[in-house]
């Protein structure tokens, strides 16, 4: 199920809420895990098993992590769910190219096995680690009740594309949660802004790639169009649904960590990876980069541990050369920007913005792309080597006719807008909050009722 | 003044979409939509095989397209996109002088190339020993001059390069403006032919209505193809017909396969009940129809191969033609053409007219 779908919004969405406010307090948490249930077996009938599996098996292994146990069985459990989360989601995610990696390197003809990659799985096993490590490493204490905990992994709004809710955000508020007004009048103006950033916003943009991939009179101007449309699809879309995922929260009473703070401002690469996909990087900073050594190790080690890091980042994304490299080109502009660029675009800081906005439109072409050579060919168009047209009378007009969505993006994605909110007197923000409110859902219900069926970006990885 | 607020936020949330979940299961689902000329999904059966995945997808699509107000929301979100965010079209369709088109883009040369083929070849087989000619009508969105439209002079040299000598070209592309089309729809306005016209019985040497032999008719509102499909707010058309004596004893005859019924050169009955109300001329889309003239002023044929705007032209060919025959090869192959010998005169006393949309010429693969 999509939280831009009908379904969603006018059924389950309002059910939950509704039933999640009559029962007591003490039979919330069943709520939310019933409905988080419902939510993931009608968007992943198939594997859904796979789900409560991985929380009866996580919290197993949190349940004999306890102090009384023996180091080296702690160990032994802790290695386990790692072995057991990432087995899943080796299994799974990457099985077809490791095995097709293996047959184009030896020549041998090994079937692949053409599993189907789980929905969420990327997020829900990166959740669990962090209940395991953070319980091995006392930083979070264990889960006694298997229900509290599979509510945390289940819980619907950041299941299958984040933010990453690391079990330590919201330990206490499994327990003991406000569910108060001003918490649900929150949630609910956070989560219209979301949805009307993927369905106004991410949508449109998402039109524009779709028209320059069946256009037959691309030019080089089109093609530059259509990557930076798809950087600021991906933002709105990613984005929007984080701030869905968050609104949500606070419906519920949770309090999820942010996940973006504005990237496309940012005036270097390093300052990119900050405000990006938060929640992601955190989690490879604090369990897998710190881990390996961190910067404490030296500067080869450094760059070592920083190349490991973002190879997995970018398989993370998918299993494809294309995502690999994707991860490997920041893994090598931040060790650049380690070693001196850092300090040289701070100088000129107009100069550091367009070139991290360079380098992430470029990237997400290479993202994007379904091949390495697909990538290739359309980085070549960008460059002049596609032998294009400058321009076509096509390309002007669709930059004519979406002129105007490109300036809402781009304003969209700076704090331009919040700040200029937050500059409007009080009176004025309260009588306008609840008209924006029913007009935003008017118009993403008009667009729904118009348009098709549109999955968000991130439900693949 | 925050806690009104907020009540107030969640009032309206639960109320616009509890409201609207609770509309879109209390109004009985619909069959089709009149307005966008299609049918509606319906509540879908779960299907073991496909899985619950696929069975929400289908669910999804039913709700949208049972959705309350839908035509509304619809029209909000055109409204929206094309004068909030200033997008040029809308799904393809855009609005100029309150006029709506669709917007034919881009050209499909290959579908130009095999109909040019398959017209040169019919007159090769059959009409070698008629006078053949052939027109395209411009589409709509030509006469807006705005937006995407079709490359003419490609889509021209297609039927040229393949007909030759072989049919005169009869250009019409400066008969016609945006005025002379139904805002609401694509076909032109019958009342506003008389260029078109002039220009074909000039090329053919047909007999025109003088200027007072038809009276013009109000049919009534029409609410034309784009009318719901474009939905941008233009309100409605009026449909008016042009007709007189000879018209009403004009003898119309429809053939589809090895049926044969008559027929009426107006049927106001289709007007009023038929999906489109368009089928006011000639009753709608048929493989091959007749119009029989007993009191023609000549005594020539005329075979026009056509679409639906041949349907609101060819009443106004009549007065010297003793028989017209309208063929659609949508609905009729060439080869299986045999089948309508007896209503397909051949020989020097035919004209054959392939007269033909734009629109449709991009869209269709004739065969």
């Amino acid at each position: 199920m999509n939280f831009s779908s009908a379904s969603f919004l006018f059924y389950f969405l309002i059910l939950t809420l509704a039933l999640y406010s009559v029962v007591p307090k003490k039979l919330k948490n069943g709520v939310l895990l019933i409905a988080s249930l419902l939510f993931y077996f009608v968007g992943e009938s198939k594997l859904f098993w796979l789900l409560p599996l991985s929380a009866l098996f996580n919290w197993l292994i949190g349940r004999f992590l306890s102090e009384k146990t023996g180091k080296g069985l702690r160990k032994f459990l802790l290695i386990l769910s790692v072995v057991g989360n990432v087995g899943m989601l080796a299994l799974f995610k990457y099985a077809d190219f490791l095995v097709s990696t293996l047959n184009t390197v030896t020549g041998w003809q090994i079937p692949l096995p053409g599993l189907a990659l789980p929905v969420g799985i990327s997020f829900y096993t990166f959740q669990a680690m962090s209940y395991t490590v953070d319980v091995y490493r006392g930083q979070a204490k264990i889960q006694k009740n298997p229900l509290s905990f599979a509510t945390y992994l289940c819980l619907f709004p950041q299941l299958i594309a984040g933010p990453i809710v690391r079990y330590s955000d919201v330990e206490a508020e499994l327990a003991d949660r406000p569910y108060t007004l001003s918490g649900l009048s929150d949630g609910i103006l956070r989560f219209t802004v979301g949805l009307a950033k993927k369905v106004l916003l991410a949508n449109q943009f998402g039109e524009i790639c779709t028209l320059y991939a069946g256009s037959g009179e691309k030019s080089l101007l089109f093609a530059w169009m259509s990557a930076i449309a798809y950087t600021l699809q991906i933002y709105f879309d990613f984005s929007g649904y984080s701030d869905m995922a968050i609104g949500m929260g606070k419906m519920f009473g949770f309090h999820f960590p942010e996940n973006f703070d504005y990237p496309y401002i940012s005036g270097s690469i390093t300052e990119f990876w900050r405000r990006w996909h938060m929640t992601l990087s955190g989690w490879f900073r604090d369990y897998v980069y710190i881990p390996l050594g961190g910067n404490r190790k030296g500067l080869p080690r450094q760059i070592v541990n920083l190349l490991i890091v973002w190879m997995l980042t970018g398989l993370w994304h998918g299993a494809a050369w294309n995502f690999l490299l994707w991860g490997l080109l920041y893994g090598v502009l931040l060790i650049l920007e380690k070693l001196f660029l850092l300090k040289w675009v701070k100088k000129f800081p107009v100069i550091g913005h367009l070139y991290t906005l360079l380098f992430v439109v470029l990237g997400f072409v290479l993202f994007s792309a379904a091949t390495v050579g697909e990538a290739g060919a359309n980085l070549a168009t960008m460059f002049g080597f596609g032998g294009l047209p400058l321009l076509t009378e096509e390309t002007l007009y669709y930059l004519m006719s979406f002129g105007v969505l490109f300036v809402l993006g781009i304003v969209g994605s700076t704090p331009v807008v919040k700040k200029a909110w937050a500059r409007l007197p009080d009176g004025v923000r309260t009588v306008a909050e609840p008209i924006l409110m029913v007009g935003g859902l008017a118009v993403v219900t008009a667009y729904l009722v118009d348009g098709s069926f549109n999955p968000f970006l991130y439900f693949r990885f | 003044m925050s806690k009104i607020k907020n009540i107030l936020i969640l009032s309206l949330f639960l109320l616009f979409l509890g409201g609207f979940g609770l509309a879109g299961i209390l109004i009985p689902d619909k069959e089709m939509s009149a307005e966008e000329r299609r049918t509606l999904e319906q509540l879908p059966e779960y299907d073991s095989q496909q899985g619950f995945s696929a069975y929400m997808n289908q669910m999804d699509a039913y709700l949208t397209d049972q959705f309350p107000l839908r035509l509304t929301f619809r029209r909000l979100k055109v409204g929206f996109a094309a004068y909030l965010l200033g997008q040029s079209d809308v799904n393809g369709y855009t609005v100029k002088n309150g006029s709506e088109f669709e917007q034919i883009y881009p050209l499909k040369v290959q579908n130009h190339e095999h109909t040019a083929k398959v017209l040169s070849g019919l007159i090769d087989s059959r009409f070698s020993d008629c006078q053949v000619y052939y027109s395209i009508i411009y589409d709509k969105g030509y006469y807006a001059d705005k937006g995407l439209g079709l490359d003419y002079e490609t889509l021209l040299s297609c039927y040229q390069t393949a007909l030759g000598e072989k049919a005169e070209y009869i250009d019409l592309s400066d008969c016609l403006t945006l005025e002379d089309f139904y805002k609401t729809d694509i076909h032109w306005r019958q009342e506003c032919l008389d260029k078109s016209l002039s220009r074909l019985s000039e090329a053919m040497g047909f007999e025109l209505f003088a200027d007072g032999e038809l009276t013009e008719v109000d049919a009534g509102d029409f609410y034309g193809v784009l009318y719901g499909q474009a939905a941008f707010p233009v309100g409605k058309d009026t449909m008016v017909y042009l007709t007189n004596d000879l018209l009403e004893e004009c003898q119309v005859t429809v053939l589809n396969g090895d049926t044969a019924v008559s027929g009426s050169v107006y049927d106001t009955e289709a007007f009023v009940n038929s999906d489109d109300s368009y089928d006011l001329f000639l009753g709608g889309e048929n493989a091959v129809v007749v119009i029989e003239n007993p009191n023609a002023t000549g005594d020539r044929n005329l075979i026009l191969f056509r679409d639906s705007f041949g349907r609101s032209l060819s009443p106004l060919m009549v007065k010297s033609y003793k028989q017209i025959t309208l063929v659609d090869l949508r609905w009729v192959k060439t080869r299986h053409l045999t089948l309508f010998e007896e209503v397909l005169p051949t020989g020097e006393n035919t004209d054959v007219l392939f007269l033909y949309s734009a629109q449709v010429l991009n869209s269709m693969y004739y065969e």
